[in-house]
Parts: C-alpha cells; structure tokens; sequence
C-alpha cells in the first residue's frame, strides 16, 4: 500500500513539473490559429455557394484571373497580367502571367507552370455542359448558376499557350467582375489529367492543388484544417510556415479561446460579444462594410401581398431603428436600396422607409384589408448579414402586431428544409444575400430576375418584364455612367413597388491578438494570409 | 461457469441484433434516410452484407466513409473515459474505504457529504465552471481540443497521448505537455461523478466487511488498522463492488458525450450531435450502433468479470439452466 502510494506521488510531482515548464515559445512563431464557425464539404469554391470555402480558403488555396483591390476596389491583374475587352463587351481576352507555379503536394507533383490550358480546363468545367468534368461531383455551380452563365458563355478558348478568349453569347459588362470573385479559382488540368487516368475524378474537389499561397496539408473533417506554406509562390513565400483552421468550437467556446490565446484570430464573432471585444487590451478588432443586405422578402404571387400598395402598409410597421440596437447592436448600418452603400452604382436618392404605424393601419384600412395571417420563414441560424435571424423574426412579428397583422414564425433548420422555401408557400422571407464582388448584377440579378425564379435565390418570386430589360441594359453598356443611370433606374422601380424590403448593411467584423499583424480583410471575403506574421515584441 | 459465460453471451448477441435493427431503421424508414427508395428487401440485404464488413456507407456531408470518421472519433472518447475511469477509481476506493472503516465518525462524514455534492452537480455546469475558473480567470489552462493545433501530430492510434510519445517531432516534449494540459479538465469534469458513485459503493461494502466477526478477530489479535485493512477488507470489500462498475462505465459514456460537446472534444459523443444537427443519416444509425453495442459489451464484460471474482456470485453458476 505504501509503495503504491508513493509511485503515486511521485507520478504526480513529475507529472506537476511537466506542467509547470516554460510555455514553448516558438511554436507560435510557425504558424497561427485561425478559428470560424463553419464546415468544409468541399474544398473547390466553384461548387458552393458561400461558406468557409469561399471567403477563406478560396484565397489561400488558389488564385483567380483577376483580384479585387481590398482598398479601391478596382480590378487589378493577378494570374492574368492583362487583358483586353473586345467586341464591345462579348469577348475577353486574357495574358497569363508566366512561371506561376502550382502547389506540389503529397497527392500532385506538377510537372509545368499553370499555362492556358489550366484556364480553359477550369472554366469550361463551369461552363461547357458538355465538358467530361462539368458532371464531377454534382455538376452544380450555385454562383455561375444563379446568373445564367452557362447559357450566355459561348465559347472558352485556348489562343497560344498563354492566352485565353472566352466569348459570350451577348455583351455583359459585369463579367469580369464575376471573373474577379473566389468562385472562379484556376485548377491545375494537368492534375486532372493525372486523376482521369485512375478515374478517381472526386478527388479532385477534396485534395485540392492551387497557385495560391498555402496547400492543403491534413484535414480532419469537422476539426480542423491544416495550411502549409507554398514555398514556390509567385508573389514570394508567405512568411508563415503553416495555418490552422480550427473549426472545432461554436459559439462562446470560439470567444473563450481567442481569449485564452487558443485562438489567433476569430472570424465573424458576435454582435453580442463586441464589447468583450472592444474592452480587452489583448485583443484588436477590425470592422469593414461589407458586401451584403438583409431583407424581408414578400411574397408577391400570393394575395394580399401581390399588391404593392399591401406592401408599401406592412413596410410603414416596421421599426428598423429597433431592428439596429437589438439585433446589430450597432455593426450595422440601415439599408434604404437592396445595393449596399458601398456599391457604386449605389442611388443616392434612396431613402429609407419611415416607421409610422398609425399611418400604415390606416392604409391597410383603406385597402380592405383585415385580419391579416402571414407566414415568415426565417433561418435558425446566424448569417453573414444577420446575427440572429429568429430574434429578428420576433421583433418583425412584435411590430406587425402592432398593426393589427398576425405573424407565424417558421425557423428553417436543416438542409432539407431549405428546399421547402422554393414551395411558395410562405408569405414572408426574412433572408439576405452577401457576395463576392463588387458588381451591382450580383445582387439584382439573382435577387430578383425572372430567370432566378428557378434557382432558388428570389424569395420574392418577382418578375417584372420592364426590371429585367433594364437590368439587360445595363449589362451591355461598358460605360459606367450610362450603367449606374440604369441600376438607378432599378432601385427606383424596386422602391416603387417594394417586392422586398431592405433592411439593414451588416458589418464584417474580424478579432485577433494582438501580436497578430498583417491580416487584410476584404468586404468581398478574406485575402490571402501571405502576409500575416507575428511580431512577439507587440505589447497589449 | 462455461454455462453462464455462454448465457451472457448469448443475451450479448441477441442485444447486439436488436441495435442493427434499430441502426437500419434509422438507415431506412426516417425521411431524407440514405436507402430510402430501395425495396425493403434489397436494403436490408444491402446494409447488413455493409455491416459485416464494417461499412457503414458514407456521410451524406461530405462523402467520407463514416467507418473512417468512427475510427477517428472513437479513440478520443475511450482515452477521455479509460483516464476519468482511472482517475475515478484512484480517488474512489482509498476515500471509499476510508469512509467505510472510520464509520459515523467525522471522516466519514465530510467524505459523504463531498461525494454528495459531487454526485448532484450536473457535468454540464460543472464543466463550464471548471473553464470559467481555470481557464479564464487564471489563465492556466485550455478551454477547449486535445492539443494545440499548430503541433503537427500524426494520427496513430487515434489516442492522443500514445500519438504525443510516438511522435518524432522536434516539438514532443511540448506535444505531450500539451495534450496532458488539455487533459485535465474534461478528465476532471467527467471524474467526478463515478468517484461519488465508487466511494458511496465502497463504502456501503466496506461496513458490511468490517462489521463481519473475521474483522473483529483479528483486531483481537492485536493486528494493527493498516494490516487488516490490506489483508481483510480490500480482499473482501472490493470483488462485490466490481460489476457495478462495470455500469459505471456506461453512465460515464453518457456523462462523456456532454463533456466533449462542452470541451470541444473530437469524439463519439460530439460527432453524433454534428450528426443529428446535419441530418446526416448514415452517421446517425452508425453513432447509435457504436453507443450501444459499447454499452452492451462493456455491461457483459463485467458481469462475466464479476462473477469470476466474487465467489458469492458462483451460485449463479449453477441456476436454473
């Protein structure tokens, strides 16, 4: 008994002196922690709508033709040195930059730099329907999809080894946006090549091989995801030598471990939490407007609301000041057109709608309409542009009551409810949109085209022929004045006849430590992380 | 004894069967289910020749095989329980005992006052102040993960702590350090409450040992506490009081799956929650099937245990056959 006892304390003092030993410094120094609220289904951007593929790996992962300025939000040159317009908007022609090199993994050792058959490859994979590799794990492109780009590209050609055309069936001056965001990343065809050969095509979409600055190097599914520098990228190594994706903790387990330093950076914390945020000296906060807009979105095919004047009554109700201290607690700024303030094609004339309950009983009065019972369908989970959905719904439902309109809430959880939205069954939509670039087509397309009916992103199921030939106007014109007087024209006749309602512009919130340096955030997603290191030596 | 070996055996495979069925139910009859469409009979076919081979077909999130992702959970929820288990019985039997020998007196008394408190704290509150405290305010340890996730370690044998000491990494002094400190409060968390039950159950056995007249006999003898403690009472007290922890170890599968949803801990428990918050069916049925056909096993386990060691129990030997 006395023996045991005693190889027990000494188990346990040896054990304390492990603990007791200095916190390894240098560990910090390889790499850091960057920790979301998210899942990786695949790791190609191409195939998803939004997520943690999206605005983080993409741009760790790979390059596209052309970036964004973070600051400017001009195109600027990235895997294509230049380019040139042609045809007035229908054909784009791009010069590859040379000796970029692609990643080479424990999957992939490529043979060549990225050359134009890379470009075509990724492309017609999106594009081409008739292409081997369009079909690969689901054939579904959800960005390129809710705008129609498989019908209006016309062809993806291969001029020389480093030029590529794409020709479209009708000039579209938003394009080269679209060509700008993450969902058009540049894969490595002879990679696919290889795969074809084994006909272990998937896999492509889940050991991904890129141009961009880190490689995937372990990922654990629903743990983590493990960066490793690409030490031959074009822009020069990336100063440090791994990253970790920690999507482990939710909620505030993930604000718990940037506090204990688990966590380097956090991304998207809680409106809730910003003060926590604010008030620790370790810890730094960024806030960028974002490109995104939270909505409500009537119903218009079903009565009363397919009246717009029904709408214009129900919008009077609505008290977005509320909306803002509760919900945003001030990260976000109160939309008056469904285009963020940031845009520029943004109407300045665009006024937010007034709250006046007594003047919208009295219209819904004079309409004849009475005992109003709606539906709202609301997501039961956080988004981009909304914090908390449900809480929302309540005060949406709270205001409404006001008024004399009973408001059911129907939380949309799960993937397979989702689907349920696109039944037209509900009467009210409270949902948003964020993206990743900065044309206005991306939000007004999508949102509220004829054509977007059928791929599930019109909540309003809207379809008004005169907006939609001004929305095709504006897309033939390369002049940006003539552009904006069109997308003007648009927010004037969205305000006139209110198939949704604008509510609020959220903010993109980022926290890190503060021995973090070098994080660029973007309002179209993450930049790459090349540029992040930790200087020690930075006090609280 | 061959007899009641077979009979548990029996009742484990039997137990086992039913919790497929329930597994293919799940697999089968629930909406968005994986086999739903199939004929009845061509399903059932199916998934029983999968389970066989332990596959249990992909994960409808990302089209893994959820056999690959049970392999890599399951490890982290056995280490979590194996060390609680441990901690729970090198705590538990010499505080048990204690109290049992210095019966009423006030030893006895704050030790079952204390393994009160424990045994009524819920896990969930208990953990969050463990973290609140040890984490936060003192800053000592990690709130959450098994290691530190820039130690690139390997994935062994999927027990952290046997991956730390085989690493060959230039950081696996660090490493183990690492996961030993990331051990500590989910063990702790997930401890107390089998300590509680191991103490009030030795307890309870070591009264009845000492009030026997062999205990007074050889106080009589002049034999001093100690002695009669090793000789007597741990040889008695103790083979009664080990099938019931064997049922420990099933309450502690429960109490685990709490603890890792709390502690971010890549297991079992936290796997089949994502599961079910993703609808993800295949997983579901196979995290169920797991669940329970550890339960089963480590239940007959300790029956067959139990009655190989306690001779009062041989009789059941030979019951009704």
């Amino acid at each position: 008994m006395r023996k045991l006892l005693c190889t027990f304390l000494v188990g346990l003092s040896l054990f304390s002196a492990m603990v007791a030993a200095a916190p390894p410094e240098d560990i910090r120094q390889s790499g850091f922690v960057y920790c979301v609220n998210g899942a990786a289904t695949t790791f190609n951007p191409q195939l998803v709508s939004g997520g943690l593929v999206v605005d983080t790996l993409a741009a760790q992962l790979y390059d596209r033709l052309l970036d964004v300025d973070p600051y400017t939000y001009r195109l600027i040159p990235e895997l294509a040195a230049s380019w040139e317009t042609l045809d007035n908007g229908a054909t784009y022609r791009f010069h590859l930059r040379h000796n970029v090199p692609f990643q080479k993994t424990a999957w992939f050792t490529p043979g060549r730099p990225m050359n134009a058959d890379d470009v075509v490859f990724s492309f017609q994979r999106i594009f081409d329907r008739k292409s081997a590799w369009h079909g690969v794990n689901g054939g579904s492109y959800p960005y390129f999809d809710s705008l129609q780009f498989a019908d209006s590209v016309a062809s993806v050609k291969k001029l020389s080894s480093d030029t590529v055309e794409i020709r479209l069936n009708a000039p579209d001056a938003s394009f080269l946006w679209h060509l700008a965001t993450h969902y058009a990343p540049v894969l490595s065809a002879e990679y696919a090549a290889q795969l074809s050969k084994v006909d272990r095509q998937e896999q492509l979409d889940r050991q991904p091989v890129g141009t961009g600055p880190f490689k995937l190097s372990e990922y654990r599914t629903g743990q983590y995801i493990r960066l490793a520098r690409h030490t031959n990228y074009w822009k020069g190594m990336p100063r440090m030598p791994m990253v970790v994706i920690d999507m482990g903790a939710g909620g505030t387990g993930r604000l718990s471990k940037l506090l204990t330093g688990e966590c380097d950076v956090l991304a998207y914390p809680a409106a809730s939490q910003i003060s926590v945020l604010r008030d620790d000296p370790r810890l730094r906060l960024t806030l960028r407007p974002g490109m995104n807009i939270a909505y409500l979105a009537f119903n218009t095919r079903k009565a009363p609301l397919d009246r717009a004047e029904v709408r214009q009554a129900l919008a009077l109700a609505i008290n977005n000041e509320r909306l803002m201290e509760s919900v945003y607690y001030g990260t976000a700024e109160t939309a008056a057109s469904i285009l963020p303030r940031a845009s520029w094609a943004y109407d300045n004339n665009a006024r937010v709608t007034e709250y006046n309950p007594q003047k919208s009983r009295e219209m819904l009065k004079a309409l004849g309409v009475e005992d109003l019972q709606l539906t709202l369908w609301v997501p039961a989970t956080s988004q981009a542009w909304n914090p908390s959905p449900l809480k929302t719904a309540e005060l949406i439902q709270a205001d409404l009551a006001q008024v004399g309109v009973t408001v059911k809430i129907v939380p949309v959880e799960g993937r397979f409810q989702e689907a349920r939205l696109m039944e037209m069954n509900h009467d009210l939509t409270l949902t948003g949109w964020a993206t990743d670039s900065n044309d206005p087509d991306s939000f007004f397309r999508p949102l509220l085209s004829c054509a977007a009916i059928g791929s599930q992103t019109n909540f309003a199921h809207w379809c008004d022929a005169a907006f939609d030939e001004t929305l095709q106007k504006a897309l033939l014109s390369q002049q940006l004045a003539s552009r904006i007087e069109y997308y003007g024209k648009a927010q004037a006749m969205l305000a006139q006849s209110l198939p949704v309602l604008p509510l609020a512009y959220s903010l993109r919130l980022q926290a890190y430590r503060h021995d973090i340096h070098g994080l660029v955030l973007s309002p179209f997603g993450n930049a790459s992380f090349a540029g992040v290191y930790r200087d020690p030596r930075t006090k609280p | 004894m061959i007899i009641y070996t077979l009979r548990r055996l029996v009742l484990w495979l039997v137990t086992l069967f039913l919790l497929t069925v329930v597994g293919f139910s799940l697999s089968y009859f629930t909406p968005h289910a994986p086999l739903q469409g199939a004929s009845f009979s061509d399903a059932i076919l199916f998934w029983y020749q999968g389970l066989m081979q332990f596959d249990f077909g992909v994960s409808s999130i990302n089209g893994e095989p959820v056999s690959l992702q049970l392999l890599e959970v399951f490890p982290a929820t056995l280490e979590l329980c194996i060390l609680a288990f441990v901690l729970a019985m090198a705590v538990g039997i010499p505080f048990g005992i204690a109290a049992g020998v210095m019966r009423n007196r006030w030893q006895d008394k704050a030790i079952s006052a204390l393994a009160l408190l424990g045994f009524s704290m819920p896990v969930f509150w208990l953990a969050l102040l463990l973290t609140l405290f040890f984490s936060l305010d003192l800053g000592w340890l990690p709130v959450s993960g098994r290691v530190d996730l820039l130690y690139p370690m390997k994935n062994i044998t999927g027990f952290a702590l046997i991956d730390a000491w085989l690493s060959d990494s230039p950081w696996r002094h660090e490493m183990l350090k690492s996961v030993l400190l990331h051990l500590i409060l989910p063990v702790t968390a997930l401890a107390v409450a089998p300590t509680t039950e191991v103490v009030r159950l030795l307890r309870i056995s070591t009264r009845e040992v000492m009030e026997q007249n062999y205990i007074k006999a050889a106080a009589t003898r002049g034999l001093s506490r100690l002695t009669i403690i090793r000789r007597h009472v741990l040889h008695n007290a103790l083979p009664p009081v080990v099938p019931r922890l064997g049922l420990q170890f099933s309450t502690m599968l429960t109490l685990a799956m709490i603890t890792e949803v709390v502690f971010s801990w890549p297991g079992l428990g936290r796997w089949l929650v994502d599961a079910i918050r993703q609808q993800d069916y295949a997983a579901i049925s196979a995290g169920v099937m797991m669940v329970g056909g550890l339960v089963i096993t480590v239940n007959v386990l300790a029956d067959i245990l139990g009655a190989l060691t306690t001779p009062l129990k041989h009789k059941e030997w030979y019951a009704l056959r």
